[in-house]
């Protein structure tokens, strides 16, 4: 349908805030994690290797961790099971952190844009 | 050689004196049927992400858009010329469809900042007492004091959530919003809004910005409805590529 002058065309987009300073540090944190691609380039395909799997540990290691606090909050768990327990998670996300630092990875770097779902963690 | 495709329109954008496309190549609007594909030609497999081409990119599906209504394609679109007829045969349908909802339309954007109110900081966070608990015990009670802190943030954002989509709900025809509990910028949206209604949509998020004062809003549009076009995915079940 070809607009009409009666159906004003589309102006220049604007941007307001009173904000500015606040969204485009908030923006570029945002940016940073895009895109989700391998780029596959000899220099970075391992740390875009590194950042998948590594991605795909802490997605688990957070259900497992969820998993561990319900049955702790159930009182199905003995003293000594949650505290083994505990210990067991404790080192699984010392490990993972030794592992991002290892190939240059922040907190924020682990996740996946699944699109219209959102994200995965 | 292949096509770069900007975007699919419902009546000839009239582009004739416009600037080239990407690679300084001439626009072509390729017409099939009901159907106008702003399209350049590309000799490449793929299109290098740079600032240059996503502002190219953007210009010409503006520009389109000023004309006539327009489903904007994902930036770095590319497609042989026998997979653009195939694409144009098979979802035409879909895109005639998806064009009607689209048109008389533009998108607006809004995002939120807050200042956490019920932050981890202050929610049941505590450290415990490692004399009285081992160190794995105090692990997972801390965790769970995260997690609680963050199933606080997330009543929150949705609550937010829901009273932005409520002040809105009589002057846009569609909405997509993404809220993020855990980030300070908790809340994108995206509003298709009919052009004629563009003065009552930007009174009515004035009133709610002005309702809550602790909320940094940004605002922004009028811009061509990429997040409601939604032929990208058709593009890439089409082709097998994202």
């Amino acid at each position: 349908m070809p607009l009409s002058p009666e159906n004003p065309q589309a102006a220049e987009p604007a941007i307001e805030t009173a904000y500015t300073e606040e969204f485009v540090e908030q923006l570029r944190c945002v940016a940073d994690t895009l895109p989700s691609r391998i780029n596959v380039d000899p220099q970075s395909v391992e740390q875009g290797l590194a950042k998948l799997v590594l991605t795909l540990i802490e997605f688990i290691r957070r259900l497992l961790e969820k998993q561990a606090i319900r049955r702790m909050e159930g009182g199905d768990l003995s003293p000594q099971q949650i505290e083994d327990l505990g210990l067991a998670l404790m080192k699984l996300e010392a490990k993972l952190n030794e592992l991002k630092t290892q190939f240059g990875l922040e907190d924020e770097d682990l996740n996946i844009d699944l699109g219209p779902v959102g994200r995965l963690i | 050689m292949k096509f770069y495709l900007y975007c699919v329109t419902d009546a000839d954008p009239n582009l004739k004196d416009d600037p080239g496309g990407l690679a300084e190549q001439i626009v072509e609007v390729i017409n099939s049927k009901s159907l106008f594909v702003v399209a350049s030609k590309f000799d490449g497999e793929a299109v290098p992400v740079t600032r240059e081409n996503v502002l190219q990119h953007e210009a010409i599906v503006r520009k389109s858009f000023s004309n006539t209504t327009v489903l904007p394609f994902r930036f770095g679109s590319l497609v042989t010329e026998s997979g653009l007829e195939s694409y144009l045969k098979t979802r035409e349908h879909a895109l005639v469809e998806r064009l009607a909802q689209v048109s008389g339309c533009v998108e607006m954007s809004v995002k939120i900042i807050w200042q956490n109110s019920a932050g981890i900081e202050d929610s049941e966070v505590t450290v415990p007492d490692l004399e009285e608990v081992g160190a794995g015990t105090a692990f997972l009670m801390f965790k769970r004091g995260e997690l609680l802190g963050n199933y606080r943030l997330e009543q929150e954002a949705r609550e937010l959530e829901a009273w932005l989509a409520d002040g809105l709900k009589d002057v846009v025809r569609e909405e997509q919003i993404t809220i993020e509990p855990t980030q300070r910028l908790v809340l994108s949206a995206s509003y298709l809004v009919e052009r004629a209604r563009l003065t009552d949509y930007r009174r009515e998020l004035g009133r709610l910005q002005a309702e809550r004062t602790n909320l940094h809003f940004l605002s922004s549009g009028p811009w061509p409805p990429y997040t409601f076009a939604n032929i990208d995915l058709e593009f890439g079940a089409h082709f097998g590529v994202s």
